[in-house]
């Protein structure tokens, strides 16, 4: 190790000194030395890769973590092969529909991102005293890189998607490296465009930050009505729900190619038409090089992405310059504005402590926990945290249930048949199960580095468990439990059914997050951290959780048909019930217990990963 | 060395460094003494340049971090409480690492010379996570003197550290002080800073109420030990003094 050490030391060596103090050691003072940072990165990036690496093969070794680690191995492979022989024998599109749905693609998200952004508590990435902050960004480098090296951190992951991609898109291509590097340019250009909006938007002033708040709304509420206009002439009235799920999908196809959506992705055109093998038409870059040649003129399409890609790049540096002196300027400005001869908080004021305790639903907690016996008092501790979070950023919270139970209820819209009522179920199904777990990521996730604070709590593995997936499970069965009333007050099921769906959505919940927290405490991870692995089991999670989805029905319908078969037709219903109820309810319980033997088998120490 | 001008710094709604004015010639060790929450790791973080100051003018070895802040990272070297290490590092590596970044040639004899003053050579292959609070403590120390600095900023630096540790890190400073360079210790161990500084500053609620040699603290605070100075310019809101 040592002989490996000083060998790269040695290699990487800078140039030489331009001044000495008579130190026995001598500095390069060399200004702004890229080519010194370019040689630190890359051997810190190097010592990181094989230390995950390691920990990769370890996780391989573990009884523990096996499973898991094959699954990802086994995801990864399946994907391939049926990328290859499955997915990519669907019916090729044109090539310049693919380009528009690249390019509008990315507009659309960068539009979701920005609103994201606006409506989110953005931290400056400098105010927490990390190892990057301490000995990169304190270190004598100039903060240009600093910035640049940050911003090149999304790089393996946009490599990994844009391969992804390009399993399921080759055929539609005459190039697959063209293809590849296409997208993969277009999507380390949207990173960088995302990393200037949140620059930008971290050194806005309150008001200016309101009315970008509102602004970005506003273009997303109009892009969605077009949305919703667009299916609603589409499709006939009182169509089956499948219409309506295919037309929005079409719908959003069209928007992509729109004019005005293709006029915001004129940053990615360049990286889209390289993506499908055509040079750039109809711009003056490419008729200045036809003149000079068919081959000048391809050329010119990969030359006019990198210098789009180089663009973005400058702007997160000059986004990042303008964004501290704009913080520099208004904390100037508060500063000169405190009155002097008033007092000077220097401290949380107490009106500020008992602001964030407040709140209506951390009263609730404690009421509820002054009702239960002492033994349940860690677990409602536990609670009580969530619940004064969950008040703190209540705004995003009900935002991120109130979208989609529009969404789960918008079929009641077209007829209130049994079809709508089964798309309202799938709704709240596949809302509960994709997006209630990254709302509220108020669990273990959130906990990550203060694992040993909790290790360290007198509160044993069942109570901390149950404490910590109790606010989010119930928060998600208050989203079921209010759509399904709104919805059956419209469509009036029977009642047998909508008892069952009242008694088994719970279970749901639970299964659902006590099986991200224990897929969470087995492969932990930063929250916002990127990489590889992170695409990988991102994908990995949605495979599960569609699989859940498309399975659980077909179980049902299955269960229904034996007990119509072998039961007599007085206790068949009964039977149906409670059989799947219960069922479903073992499995939460089962998930909970894994998610307790998780816990226990934490080690936070070993398991937690180093910071990104 | 170091001159600092009416430096205040402000956090959303809190004044946290209210008006700091320090002057620390070379060869001094001056210790940063005060309550929690006095504003002495905001004051160090202003003069490493990691944080910009809201106002006021710092300027160390005659660099300003504001405009001039790779100058002044390099001749400046912090070492904050519990300081983060990049933790899929192995310590060699970590060193290794450190070196390339302030591009210094030949560390390799220096970081083991460090390494054995601080009692880390046979950690050498371990991963940085896997180290104990105190010895992270001492490989963050150990890699802000790798960096030949002519300025340290000690924040808190004993805490976790053995008696052995302590030891050798007080002594290390004072070599460190001895070669014409400055250090500013923060700590809340009076005692230690009696023993090893040459001048203390004593801060309370972002202001520095005292800032002078120990020797002439009896003149300000009409007492020899730092202990009482400190309670009697941290409770009874003695005007501020600069000896």
């Amino acid at each position: 190790m040592r002989s490996r050490a000083a060998k790269r030391s040695s290699a990487a060596s800078p140039r030489e000194a331009t001044r000495t103090d008579g130190n026995p050691i001598t500095k390069a003072w060399a200004q702004d030395d890229f080519h010194l940072l370019l040689g630190c990165c890359a051997s810190l990036g190097w010592d990181r890769l094989l230390a995950k690496l390691q920990r990769f093969r370890a996780r391989m070794g573990s009884r523990r973590t096996v499973a898991g680690s094959f699954a990802i191995v086994a995801f990864v492979a399946s994907y391939l092969v049926m990328g290859v022989l499955v997915l990519s024998h669907h019916q090729t599109s044109d090539p310049m529909r693919l380009r528009a749905y690249l390019t509008g693609g990315l507009v659309l998200y960068l539009v979701f991102h920005a609103v994201r952004q606006s409506w989110s508590q953005l931290e400056d990435p400098d105010s927490e005293l990390s190892a990057e902050t301490l000995w990169i960004g304190g270190g004598p480098i100039d903060r240009r890189y600093v910035v640049l090296r940050r911003a090149l951190a999304s790089t393996p992951a946009c490599a990994t998607k844009a391969g992804l991609l390009c399993v399921i898109l080759f055929r539609n291509v005459p190039s697959v490296f063209n293809l590849f590097l296409g997208v993969f340019i277009a999507f380390l250009t949207l990173e960088w465009c995302r990393v200037a909006i949140s620059n930008v938007l971290q050194a806005m002033s309150v008001r200016d930050r309101k009315t970008l708040q509102w602004a970005t709304t506003l273009m997303a509420a109009a892009i969605t009505t077009q949305l919703l206009y667009q299916v609603w002439v589409t499709t006939p009235p009182k169509a089956d729900p499948i219409h309506y799920a295919v037309n929005t999908l079409s719908a959003i196809g069209t928007l992509t190619e729109s004019p005005s959506v293709q006029w915001l992705g004129i940053p990615f055109h360049a990286a889209a038409q390289m993506a499908i093998g055509r040079c750039l038409e109809h711009t003056w870059v490419t008729g200045v090089a036809l003149h000079l040649g068919t081959f000048t003129a391809r050329l010119m399409t990969p030359v006019v992405s990198l210098a789009v890609l180089g663009l973005s790049g400058w702007g997160v540096i000059a986004t990042d310059k303008w964004a501290r002196r704009r913080r520099f300027e208004i904390e100037k400005s508060r500063l000169d504005s405190i009155d002097l001869r008033t007092q000077i908080p220097t401290n949380a004021s107490v009106t500020s402590l008992t602001s964030s305790a407040a709140g209506l639903l951390p009263r609730m907690v404690q009421f509820a926990s002054s009702m239960l016996p002492q033994s349940c008092s860690p677990a409602m501790a536990v609670m009580w945290r969530q619940a004064v979070c969950v008040q703190r950023y209540r705004v995003n919270v009900v935002a991120s249930f109130a979208i989609p139970m529009v969404l789960s209820l918008s079929p009641l819209a077209t007829d209130l048949g049994n079809k709508q009522w089964l798309f309202v179920i799938g709704g709240i199904a596949l809302s509960s199960l994709l997006l209630a777990p990254p709302a509220l990521q108020i669990d273990f996730r959130r906990d990550l580095r203060r694992m040993l604070l909790l290790r360290g709590m007198p509160v044993s593995t069942t109570s901390l468990a149950i404490g910590m997936l109790s606010l989010p499970v119930a928060l998600t069965t208050l989203f079921q439990w209010t759509t399904l009333t709104i919805a059956a007050a419209m469509v009036r099921p029977e009642a047998v059914t909508l008892t069952w769906l009242f008694l088994s959505f719970p279970a749901l919940s639970i299964v659902t997050f006590a099986l991200e927290n224990a897929l969470f405490l087995t492969f932990p991870h930063h929250i916002g951290a990127q990489g590889i692995f992170m695409v990988i089991r991102a994908k990995g999670m949605f495979l599960w959780k569609g699989s859940l989805l498309m399975v659980c029905p077909l179980l049902v319908v299955l269960y229904k048909g034996l007990s119509q078969a072998m039961l007599p037709n007085a206790i068949q219903d009964a039977a149906m019930v409670l059989g799947t109820v219960a069922t479903a309810w073992i499995l939460a319980i089962m998930s909970v217990a894994w998610l307790i033997r998780c816990w226990a088998r934490f080690d936070p120490l070993r398991d937690t990963p180093a910071p990104t | 060395m170091i001159r600092v001008k009416h430096l205040r710094k402000l956090y959303d709604d809190c004044l946290a460094v209210q008006d700091v004015s320090l002057e620390i010639q070379s060869g001094t060790v001056c210790g940063l003494v005060g309550k929690n929450g006095a504003g002495k790791t905001s004051t160090l973080r202003c003069l490493a340049g990691l944080i910009p100051p809201t106002d006021g003018q710092i300027e160390m070895a005659g660099f300003c971090p504001q405009s001039d802040p790779v100058s002044v990272k390099r001749l400046v070297a912090y070492v904050p409480d519990d300081p983060p290490l990049f933790d899929d590092l192995t310590v060699g590596q970590h060193l290794d690492f450190i070196a390339q970044l302030y591009g210094i040639r030949d560390h390799r004899c220096t970081a083991f010379a460090l390494l054995e003053r601080f009692e880390l050579t046979r950690k050498y292959d371990a991963m940085t996570n896997s180290l104990s609070r105190g010895m992270r403590q001492k490989l963050a120390i150990a890699c802000a003197y790798l960096t030949q600095p002519r300025i340290l900023l000690l924040d808190e630096p004993l805490t976790g550290l053995d008696p052995p540790g302590i030891r050798c890190l007080l002594d290390s400073v004072r070599d460190f002080v001895r070669q014409g360079h400055v250090a500013i210790i923060s700590s809340h161990l009076l005692a230690m800073i009696q023993d090893v500084c040459d001048e203390v500053c004593i801060m309370n609620e972002g202001s520095v109420h005292y800032h002078g040699p120990l020797k002439r603290l009896p003149e300000a605070f009409g007492t020899h030990t730092l202990e009482d100075a400190f309670f009697a310019a941290t409770e009874s809101m003695t005007p501020s003094a600069v000896g």
